[in-house]
């Protein structure tokens, strides 16, 4: 979803950015599924984009407004269980 | 927007082939919507073009397992993020499914018809002579009624959440 958050991404980008931290250890043939069930909850909205120079769409995702929200829920979670993990180990 | 490319029929659907991988895939998904299942397709064909489309196809094939897992693995995935664990065969899945329907539609049915009648016992006037007076020679009494009457809801309303829950997991609507 922070991959999304700084556009639109078709499939392949997605699942190549997220593996390029090879420290998230994000396995490829998760991220697929997981597009697919945010959409089905309604965090991400796709679209099918032909293109003239290949024999086949793509599909881009970008973030709806209600998956923006959950993301920033989730980075201040994320913030706050960082400082307080940080005050525990000094 | 759905991919219109998405007919998993192709003609070349032997072993080792991306279009086999496809297959198989499908065959897995048949739990889903038929709208999720083109969906998911679709964005398997396009990884595949995208990531490997310079490969000779059976590369390709092999290429896509080593990166998704198996077709079974791959299918799995998608399975698991809609709460769908089962993994037997189409056919078996989708009459196991049906039978469990039926059989709560007829226990739903039966409590009804318990509560129609246990109703009809505590409300109609003894001196009614109806047929419901069949009923009352059963011997139950008024608090008997009552009792079979609240088992018989409480199965209903079982009876009618057990075969909703099973036609939604079987057809679970796309946001």
């Amino acid at each position: 979803m922070a991959i999304l958050e700084r556009g639109e991404r078709y499939g392949l980008e997605v699942l190549e950015e997220a593996t390029r931290v090879p420290e998230l250890g994000i396995a490829e043939g998760t991220v697929y599924p997981l597009l697919n069930r945010l959409e089905r909850e309604g965090k991400l909205r796709s679209r099918w984009v032909s293109r003239e120079d290949a024999s086949h769409p793509r599909k881009y995702y970008s973030l709806t407004a209600e998956g923006a929200v959950m993301l920033a829920a989730m980075k201040e979670g994320w913030r706050e269980f960082r400082f307080g993990l940080d005050q525990h180990l000094g | 927007m759905s991919s219109d490319s998405d007919s998993t029929s192709t003609s070349d659907s032997r072993p080792g082939t991306t279009a086999e991988y496809l297959r198989r895939v499908e065959a897995r998904l048949h739990a889903l919507p038929d709208r999720d299942r083109r969906e998911i397709l679709g964005e398997i064909r396009s990884h595949v073009a995208e990531r490997y489309g310079t490969l000779a196809d059976a590369d390709a094939a092999a290429a896509v397992t080593a990166d998704l897992g198996s077709p079974e693995t791959c299918a799995e995935a998608f399975l698991a993020e809609y709460g769908v664990t089962e993994t037997m065969s189409p056919g078996f899945g989708q009459w196991r499914r049906m039978l469990l329907v039926a059989a709560g539609v007829a226990l739903g049915l039966a409590a009804i018809t318990f509560v129609v009648f246990g109703l009809l016992n505590v409300l109609t006037p003894p001196s009614a002579g109806s047929v419901w007076f069949i009923w009352r020679d059963v011997g139950l009494g008024r608090y008997g009624w009552l009792l079979l009457f609240g088992t018989s809801l409480i199965l209903a309303a079982g009876a009618g959440i057990g075969a909703a829950a099973l036609l939604r997991r079987g057809r679970r609507p796309t946001p």
